[in-house]
């Protein structure tokens, strides 16, 4: 099968260990290459040794915290041999014309001795940017109805009411303890005034989410600024959740343009590990439905559209979510999405999605390649023209299969050609030809 | 199901119903209708004013410490005659409620009765105690708040009536804080973009908050109309329990899309009524239409932000209702009428809505109307009526109330009688809907004719 429109333009993740890519670099950026990639993001910055410790990939330059008028950080142990093979992994790509970002932003001190090691890099990235927490259950480090020390602080600092913020809190988890069937039945598919009456917003809950998204934004502008005061412009990118949560993460796309250069909303659905649309759901509606006995897994998908508008596909009970993808997942769900993001940001080329599939997505149930051309072929379909591919653990055959097709000459595989090292070699290649 | 019907009085206070009334009920009753509602309790006198069906009791109104109006009957021989229908309907069994009551004030009410409940027990006691073959009276749209954003109907959303404010007042509402929030709203609703629209309208309550960036004021506004609503629906209640023998106390609330916005939350209506009659309206054009009201909201934001296509509008309306009407994605569309999916999408999920929210099916008749002129809207068919109905029995209803025009038609009252009772058969000597033209009585040309003439052919 053959996509309509191939022309798709691919990033790849490059992430740790950074050794692996280091030490074969030319052969497998030529079949990236070859197979469109036009864009890398690599990250963390750091090396791994034989043992698992860790040495930072970028040595904090002394000169740029005096320049500051910082005091420099304490020498920290450096690999140079690594750092020069990093550094001839970058010009490779820069000399094939590739964009090179990093995984992670920091201090202006960071970035400017981040710059001044690798001065191929054109920007970083954040990864999460001004990301409010979304989960109803504790889960990844945190849960909805609760302000973390770091948060508290942050509230604080902005001149937020911290008090008022926690009775908001306090009456909307009291709320959200309390739902009835015929509650659910009635006000779930009623829209926003439907909602407003269903969760009883009150002026104190209205007044926590409004601080959220200001929250984001200040976040934001704070990460701008301290890339201005590098000694070149460097441009920053942000991955935030897909647009569904972004009323919850506080990630406003309309908002971010005017900070980042580049925004990856994540096209993460798998299910279970963290940052997966299924996953959220299925502990969004276990909440619920453990809050509120008397709740059937429908009522809870009902309050999952009432707060957030969707209604997957096919979905009508926890166990739907165990059987994978339908079809109309992708052509409705995944292109509802982008087309949203899309309208948000108002930049095509600003916009490149944040794709990860595989056998262990985010430490999530597989995603085969299958799924992986449903995001691409929707995403396509809805007007996106760039997207990362976030190998987990590692590209698979089938995944580089379906990203060249989209995206540059579809990969053939071949005897002394690139291997995508996720899959098993074929017995017959490590025999001499007969 | 069960059937009920409306007689309007005096619209259909002719001599056509009262020569035959016996007849009519004869096939009603044949066909399933189990129940009425009957009024307003009015007459309408030569000069085309209203006086009351009834003479009313100023003994009832001294007791209550109202001041009594002047209150008579238009014409002692129709009260008469309206006393032997309704004594005709009580000896079938059926049930029979009051439409409205005159006589109570319309206001401007003391602040320790801020929604004249002394006033309305005289009023429902007179009526009650005139008629007692009724069981309780029936509110139309008890407590409603405006919903139109046009203006429209005789208000608009965003603007406080002179009596809204003052019963905001008396309630001890911050009124000023209110019209803060009106106004930032209307900003909001003038200041839209398709960039907004596209992103947030599909994203539910979250969304919402921050599409029509939702801020104290507003919401403090929105939560207000709820509240007073809620209170007016208490003050209904407790002027019902001041009357004698427990009187049956009804309201008749715009459908549940609309519930969020006109302030009648189904259920807080299930404590204080003992029937809810929910408006199965759909019409387009016209006013209290599902139909016609989308219209009216997509209109005014197309009015308001011409960068805007009618698609973005219609995404607005799911936004702020949940309604998404199936194969609707223009004003245009709306002009082709339902398509079968609006009847097992949106009615199917609006009887289901309003039947969960009550919790008792036994409590619940949906008010229908169809016909060729449904409150001054575009003209709904019978197919569209039995394709209401059907949706609403599989959505676990039992009852609903008919609401002709004037008149039934006879493809009406081939549905209704077909889904509550035998089914007509058409006979010329017979039961005739008198809303369908019929040459061998009426003759050639006399169609042309309009209803009030065509009541009075003997």
């Amino acid at each position: 099968m053959s996509p309509e429109n191939p022309q798709m333009q691919c990033w790849i993740f490059v992430f740790n260990p950074l050794e692996r890519y280091m030490s074969n670099y030319k052969k497998i950026f030529d079949a990236w290459e070859e197979g469109g990639v036009r864009g890398i993001v690599v990250g963390r910055m750091f090396f791994m040794n034989d043992d698992d410790t860790r040495v930072p990939a970028v040595p904090q330059d002394p000169k740029v915290y005096s320049d500051l008028g910082l005091d420099a950080p304490e020498e920290a142990p450096r690999d140079k041999e690594k750092e020069n093979a990093l550094s001839e992994m970058l010009d490779d790509a820069r000399s094939r014309g590739w964009h090179i970002m990093v995984f992670d932003s920091g201090t202006t001190a960071h970035v400017q001795s981040l710059i001044n090691r690798y001065p191929q890099v054109h920007g970083v990235i954040i990864d999460g940017p001004g990301e409010n927490h979304y989960e109803l259950a504790w889960h990844h480090g945190g849960e909805l109805f609760q302000v973390r020390e770091g948060e508290r602080s942050q509230f604080s600092e902005q001149g937020f009411d911290i008090d008022r913020i926690e009775r908001g809190i306090a009456h909307l988890r009291d709320r959200f303890h309390n739902l009835t069937p015929d509650m659910v039945r009635y006000h779930a598919e009623g829209g926003t005034f439907g909602g407003l009456i269903l969760f009883d917003i009150n002026e104190d809950a209205l007044y926590w989410l409004r601080a959220r998204q200001e929250k984001s934004i200040n976040s934001w502008k704070q990460a701008r600024e301290s890339l201005d005061k590098v000694d070149r412009y460097v441009e920053l990118g942000g991955i935030p959740r897909i647009t569904s949560w972004s009323s919850l993460t506080g990630q406003n796309y309309q908002k971010m343009p005017q900070y980042f250069d580049y925004i990856f909303p994540k096209h993460y659905y798998w299910h279970r590990g963290f940052d997966g649309l299924y996953g959220t759901v299925e502990r969004w509606v276990q909440k619920f439905i453990g809050w509120n006995p008397s709740l059937s897994e429908k009522d809870a998908f009902l309050l999952i559209k009432s707060l957030f508008g969707f209604q997957l596909p096919g979905i009508n009970s926890l166990y739907d979510l165990e059987m994978g993808f339908p079809e109309e997942f992708f052509t409705e769900f995944v292109y509802g999405e982008t087309l949203r993001a899309l309208d948000a940001i108002k930049d095509v080329d600003k916009t490149i999605f944040w794709v990860s599939t595989g056998r262990f997505p985010h430490a999530g149930d597989p995603m085969t390649a299958r799924d992986l051309e449903g995001i691409l072929r929707a995403t396509q379909a809805a007007g996106g023209t760039k997207f990362l591919f976030h190998p987990d653990p590692d590209l698979g055959a089938s995944e580089w299969t379906v990203i060249s097709e989209y995206c540059g000459k579809r990969w053939v595989q071949s005897r002394n050609g690139y291997w995508p090292p996720d899959s098993k070699i074929p017995d017959e290649y490590g025999r001499e030809p007969s | 199901m069960e059937s009920w019907m409306r007689i309007k009085l005096p619209m259909t206070w002719s001599n056509r119903w009262i020569a035959n009334y016996k007849g009519i009920f004869d096939a009603w009753e044949d066909g399933g209708v189990r129940g009425l509602a009957v009024g307003r309790l009015l007459c309408e006198l030569d000069d085309g004013s209203y006086v009351p069906a009834f003479s009313s009791d100023r003994k009832i109104y001294e007791r209550y410490g109202i001041q009594p109006t002047d209150h008579t009957a238009c014409d002692p021989e129709k009260e008469k005659i309206l006393h032997e229908i309704l004594d005709n309907a009580a000896n079938r069994g059926w049930t029979i409620m009051l439409f409205d009551v005159p006589g109570r004030s319309d206001g401007p009410f003391a602040q320790e009765d801020p929604f004249g409940e002394t006033s309305l027990a005289a009023a429902m006691q007179d009526a009650l105690k005139a008629f007692p073959q009724a069981s309780g009276v029936i509110m139309d749209g008890g407590g409603e708040q405006p919903y139109e954003l046009a203006w429209h109907h005789g208000s608009e959303l965003l603007a406080l009536r002179p009596q809204d404010r003052l019963r905001f007042e008396l309630l001890g509402f911050d009124v000023t804080r209110i019209e803060r929030g009106i106004s930032h709203l209307r900003q909001c609703f003038q200041d839209l973009t398709p960039d907004q629209v596209r992103y947030h309208a599909l994203g539910g309550t979250l969304a919402g908050l921050i599409l029509y960036d939702i801020t104290a004021d507003g919401l403090y506004w929105l939560r207000t109309r709820q509240q007073v609503t809620a209170k007016a629906m208490a003050a209904l209640r407790n002027a019902m329990d001041l009357v004698d023998n427990n009187p049956k106390l009804g309201i008749i609330p715009r459908i549940t899309s609309f519930s969020s916005l006109t302030g009648q939350n189904y259920q807080q209506m299930k404590k204080q009524f003992d029937l809810i009659f929910p408006k199965q309206y759909f019409w387009n054009r016209g006013f209290d239409g599902l139909y016609g009201t989308v219209q009216r909201w997509v209109m005014k934001f197309s009015e308001w932000n011409p960068l805007l296509k009618e698609a973005d509008c219609f995404l607005l309306v799911e936004s702020l209702f949940g309604l998404s009407i199936p194969g609707v994605n223009s004003l245009r569309d709306l002009d082709r009428g339902f398509p079968p999916e609006f009847f097992h999408n949106v009615v199917a999920s609006e009887t289901r809505r309003a039947l969960a929210a009550i919790e008792d099916p036994n409590k619940v008749i949906f008010w229908v109307q169809t016909g060729r002129d449904p409150h001054s809207g575009d003209a709904m068919s019978a197919y569209d009526l039995q394709r209401i109905l059907h949706a609403t029995k599989e959505a676990g209803a039992k009852r609903f109330l008919f609401q002709p025009r004037t008149d039934l038609s006879a493809p009406q009252w081939h549905v209704i009688s077909r889904m509550c009772g035998n089914p007509w058969r058409e006979n010329p000597n017979s039961y005739w809907p008198a809303d369908t033209w019929r040459e061998d009585v009426e003759g050639y040309g006399n169609h042309f004719r309009s209803t009030r003439k065509k009541d009075e052919v003997k």
